[in-house]
């Protein structure tokens, strides 16, 4: 699972069964319960999917560049910059996940979500970019950084 | 007389809009309410127009007749012409009645600028509008198949016990059978003697000016729309003031748009909308799984016709209908709560109280008239109306003419509480 | 209990010890060999050096217990007597007038003793020999005709071949120069019948037959030395360059009209013109010539003879002869097989070896060094595998999981250091423009010392001619070894080390410089 481009294509159905999971059930049980104002409960769950489909994609890009960093001959014998990189992709998860939460935020300002949806929303946002980066790099990282991974050094 | 007059109104119209309703004998409503029988449907009958002029030749429109070229005689005179002008192959037929009705062909229609055609003989002692209901029960003899409208042309003097008559004459002939009333008021010279006053007689010569002028009635009963086309080729004529016209009929809209929401906040926290697969009109919403509904605001602009009466929105009627099942049955799960007038439209907070199990809702709302009182009488028939014109005093206007008017508008509301809006509601319980 | 020997007569004999030694810490040398050197000269820089040498590589040995499979480096089990040396005379002013008692002779047997004073000059009985023989082998071949077999080396190379029963089980192998002294002397002296060939303890059937299969490798002239002689030693007996030649000459007629014992001799030499090796020294610490490639094909002379498998005695001896065919030293230069079907696999197999021991060596002088100290090496795959960075306390584990601890660093700064004198060994090899063999000083500086990863990130991928990779594609393949498993799981640190550089070494060499390793290899 860490041989590139095995890695390349385990994770991106690994997103997209995450994806599945975040938008179909649990958008459906955020569907049934958030009150909406202004949008069906359709075009909610469509705005949701699409977002989440982003921020998966966002996700799945920062693992494939890691493996594909992983690989370079360059990078073999740097560990000090290749852990470097991870914590930055790392982080640059972290923003993305922030910046999914406040798309929502803003594309459902005029509805009356509440604090616990939004806290749902944010565990389907986390599921599919920082939490998903970190679970993939964990599981698929080449071997030469894979102890860069947070949690194996 | 007066009595009888009414009456004889009253009967008039019953046959006239039994002849009308013979040929264009429509059902009662039908059980289900499209979006057609909202809206007035604009499409017109292919066969010729035939209009029946019904002359009261009653010693009252001599007035009319007595002074030189009147308005009344020009009427008269270019009726025929004007509508077979404004409509293609269109037949104009004339009677004259009083207290009896017959056919009368045009020479002698023509004589209708003579003193002797109000004076003949069985006829001139009274005024039975009645009879113009029955004035030609061989209407499908003759071979016609086009529309029908019969205008009787009467100063419609009438008493408070007499408008009842005449009121429940038109109610059962023509109001009743989808059949509209056009009320068309031409102001004329007059120079003879005024019958309809609660004092007697009195004698009453118009001036140069128009407000000198006393009033007639065009009272027409048929097809709306042929209505409306006849006024549109009649104000071709100086005389006839297209504004003036008024038509009650069984559906008074053109156009309506009806947009449904969720209520904000609190009350419709237990509902969320969803995406309708229905066209224009049709609204869905998902109730939230332990809960029975929530509130829903509607709203409502719609367009009347143009000689259409306008009404009072607190005064129209809500009325809610299930479809579960193929059956259509009336409902309380949605009730009005509030209805209010905008500048658009209307704005009605409607509840929805569902207390069945999880499964799909499918109702059918429809805004009407109220039964009671919801039009308005337009504002021009109060200055062509007293309750007690004299020589002194309101010696132009029309005794109870406005009472007369109402009761028409009232008997309307009653019987047909013409449609407003309508639209599909579909509810989703979620279990 | 080794039935292969190796016996390096003076200083040419000493410096083709060196390159054997170098071969086998390669892996390139058999399983068994015992050796031992001979030279009066005990303090020659030649021999001080090969002595140094072999010391390391029998310490380096003896600390690696386990490697993984195909990781031979320091294969060869070097067992070498007490003293390694003999160095002939005990005492170090011994004269040749001395060591035959002229002076007692000359009382006791006058007409010895005048027969003594013919066949010596005054110059050579009296001069001190503890510098050698100084270009006469006639000297040597009075000293060194009766060795003392009661004591070492010659006591436990009696005694192994004592032990040995059929008939050519023990492979004598004696290399030395056939110019100059010591080994001009030595070589057609132990090459005499009772000496070694028949000694008593190798005789069989009364010396019809013999367990001995003797070699020898002579070395014919192949360097010259800047002729700068000091005031002092022009007066006193020394070899110069233009002697070769005539030593030469004689020593080989001398040869064929001798009746020697070899059973296979190998003659290996080179042009003089480019073959300068160091400034002039007569002896002593200050004879330290740098080393030449015709040392290491002296040495796979000594090799493919050990490997010889014919059994029994030839009638005749076999006689091989190698040049330098053109003006270029190269893999496929170098004398390697006897038999002409193997010369195209043993070639390979040299170049292979010495390519991953290079690699080995470099590797770990540097790379392996810094991440002794690095403490991000903790997060490299390959040391985290089979590593651990900070264990206190349990002695067990430090020395299982802790390169950095003291017992297991030390060890690996011991093969660092071997690793050092192999690389010095083979940059010396290269200072001469013909030897294109590897591309060695992309790797090291002037002082024939490793330059550091970053000094030169390309040099290890530089190596073979026609390649380029990095030092970041070892580590990579450092971290494909991966996990250590087998027996290397509960090896020392030091061990698991070695066999991660080893096979890294192996794999760089295989798959980024196309050296790859024969079948069987």
């Amino acid at each position: 699972m860490r041989k590139t481009p095995l890695n390349y294509f385990a994770s991106l159905a690994a997103v997209g069964i995450i994806w599945f999971f975040v938008a179909v059930p649990l958008g459906n049980y955020l569907g049934e319960n958030v009150v909406l104002e202004t949008l069906t409960t359709e075009k909610f769950l469509d705005w949701y999917r699409i977002v989440l489909g982003g921020a998966a994609l966002v996700g799945w890009i920062s693992c494939v560049y890691w493996f594909f960093y992983g690989t370079r001959e360059a990078n073999a014998g740097n560990m000090k910059g290749a852990c470097r990189v991870w914590n930055f992709w790392f982080v640059g998860e972290l923003i993305v996940g922030v910046i999914t939460m406040a798309v929502f935020v803003y594309l459902y300002l005029a509805e009356a979500l509440a604090l616990v949806d939004y806290a749902v929303i944010a565990m389907g946002a986390s599921l599919l970019t920082w939490a998903f980066f970190w679970l993939c790099t964990w599981i698929m990282s080449p071997h030469a950084v894979m102890y860069c991974v947070l949690g194996r050094r | 007389m007066h009595h009888r007059r009414l009456l004889s109104i009253a009967l008039v119209l019953v046959t006239a809009v039994g002849t009308v309703s013979c040929h264009e004998k429509k059902a009662a409503p039908p059980v289900q309410l499209h979006d057609s029988e909202i809206t007035i449907d604009g499409t017109r009958g292919q066969g010729r127009l035939a209009v029946d002029v019904c002359l009261d030749a009653t010693p009252s429109m001599w007035g009319f007749a007595h002074a030189q070229d009147t308005v009344y005689l020009r009427l008269l005179d270019e009726l025929e012409a004007v509508v077979q002008n404004g409509f293609n192959a269109a037949s104009v037929r004339y009677f004259k009645f009083g207290q009896t009705i017959r056919r009368v062909e045009r020479p002698e229609f023509k004589l209708a600028r003579t003193e002797s055609f109000y004076r003949e003989p069985g006829m001139f002692k009274d005024t039975d509008i009645e009879k113009v209901f029955t004035r030609d029960n061989a209407v499908a003899a003759e071979g016609s198949d086009g529309d029908r409208i019969a205008i009787i042309v009467t100063d419609l003097f009438q008493h408070d016990r007499d408008i009842n008559v005449v009121t429940e004459a038109i109610r059962k002939n023509c109001l009743s059978h989808n059949c509209s009333v056009g009320i068309l008021p031409i102001l004329s010279q007059f120079d003879g003697l005024v019958y309809d006053a609660k004092v007697p007689a009195f004698p009453y010569r118009s001036g140069a000016g128009e407000s000198t002028f006393r009033p007639f009635y065009l009272l027409m009963f048929g097809d709306q729309n042929r209505m409306q086309d006849l006024v549109s080729v009649l104000s071709s004529k100086d005389y006839v003031k297209r504004d003036r016209f008024l038509l009650i009929p069984p559906r008074i809209v053109t156009h309506y748009t009806i947009d449904i929401r969720k209520a904000p906040k609190e009350d419709g926290r237990s509902l969320n909308a969803v995406t309708s697969t229905g066209g224009a009109g049709t609204f869905a919403f998902a109730v939230k799984k332990n809960a029975t509904g929530g509130a829903l605001l509607a709203n409502v602009t719609t367009a009347l016709c143009a000689a259409c009466p306008s009404f009072d929105p607190t005064k129209l009627e809500f009325v809610a209908f299930s479809t579960r099942q193929q059956r259509r049955q009336e409902t309380s799960d949605l009730s009005l709560e509030t209805l209010d007038a905008t500048a658009s439209g209307l704005s009605a907070k409607l509840r929805l109280s569902l207390n069945g199990g999880t499964g799909e809702y499918p109702y059918e709302l429809v805004f009407r008239t109220g039964r009671l009182s919801p039009f308005l009488v337009p504002s021009w028939v109060d200055s062509l109306s007293s309750d007690n014109p004299t020589s002194a005093h309101d010696s132009t206007r029309t005794l109870n003419f406005r009472q007369f008017v109402e009761r028409l508008l009232n008997a309307d509301a009653a019987l047909n509480q013409p449609p407003v809006a309508k639209a599909s509601l579909l509810v989703k319980k979620l279990g | 209990m080794s039935n292969l020997f190796y016996i390096g007569i003076g200083g040419t004999g000493a410096r083709v010890a060196e390159a054997l030694v170098h071969l086998c810490a390669a892996g390139y040398g058999p399983s068994d060999l015992f050796l031992f050197l001979v030279d009066p000269d005990e303090g020659n820089g030649n021999l001080s050096r090969t002595k140094t040498l072999i010391a390391k590589y029998q310490d380096v040995r003896r600390r690696i217990k386990d490697r993984a499979a195909g990781v031979d480096l320091f294969r060869t089990n070097i067992v070498t007597p007490d003293p390694l040396v003999w160095t002939i005379f005990s005492d170090q002013n011994m004269a040749l007038s001395r060591y035959v008692g002229l002076s007692n002779m000359k009382l006791t047997d006058p007409a010895l003793a005048q027969l003594a004073e013919v066949l010596f000059s005054h110059e050579e009985l009296n001069t001190a020999l503890n510098e050698g023989f100084r270009g006469h082998p006639s000297i040597g071949a009075v000293v060194m005709a009766r060795p003392d077999e009661t004591r070492d080396p010659w006591k436990t190379f009696y005694d192994q071949i004592a032990n040995l029963t059929r008939p050519g089980d023990a492979k004598v192998f004696l290399v030395g120069s056939i110019f100059g002294g010591t080994g001009a002397a030595g070589v057609p002296t132990f090459a005499s019948e009772k000496l070694i060939k028949y000694h008593k303890t190798a005789s069989i059937e009364e010396g019809k037959l013999s367990k001995v299969h003797l070699g020898g490798c002579l070395v014919l002239p192949y360097f010259t030395f800047a002729l700068d002689v000091p005031e002092a030693e022009r007066q006193r007996m020394h070899v110069t360059p233009s002697d070769f030649p005539l030593a030469t000459r004689a020593a080989l007629q001398y040869y064929a009209l001798r009746k020697l014992n070899f059973d296979d001799v190998y003659l290996i030499g080179d042009s003089l013109q480019d073959g300068r090796v160091g400034e002039f020294a007569p002896g002593a610490a200050r004879q330290d010539n740098a080393p030449h490639y015709i040392e290491m094909a002296s040495a796979l002379s000594a090799l493919d003879f050990f490997a010889r498998s014919e059994p029994g005695m030839r009638p005749t001896a076999n006689y091989f002869t190698a040049a330098r065919a053109g003006d270029e030293i190269t893999w496929s230069g170098l004398p390697v097989s006897r038999s002409a079907a193997n010369i195209k696999q043993e070639q390979d197999r040299l170049r292979y070896r010495v390519v991953t021991s290079t690699l080995f060596f470099y590797s770990l002088c540097t790379y392996g060094r810094e991440a002794l100290v690095d403490s991000d090496i903790s997060r490299q795959y390959w040391y985290k595998e089979n590593f651990q960075l900070r264990i206190k306390g349990n002695d067990e584990e430090s020395v299982r999981y802790d390169p950095r601890g003291s017992t297991q660093r030390d060890v690996l700064d011991r093969i660092a250091s071997y690793g050092e004198l192999f690389l010095e060994w083979m940059g010396r090899i290269h200072e001469h423009p013909q030897v294109k063999l590897l591309d060695i000083r992309k790797v090291l500086d002037a002082e024939l010392r490793p330059l550091t990863r970053a000094q030169a990130p390309r040099g290890i991928g530089s190596l073979v001619g026609g390649r380029e990779a990095t030092f970041d594609a070892f580590i990579q393949d450092l971290d494909s070894v991966g996990e250590l498993r087998g027996n290397l799981a509960a090896a020392t640190a030091a061990d698991k080390y070695v066999s991660l550089y080893g096979l890294a070494s192996s794999r760089y060499a295989r798959t980024r410089l196309d050296v790859q390793a024969p079948e069987g290899n």
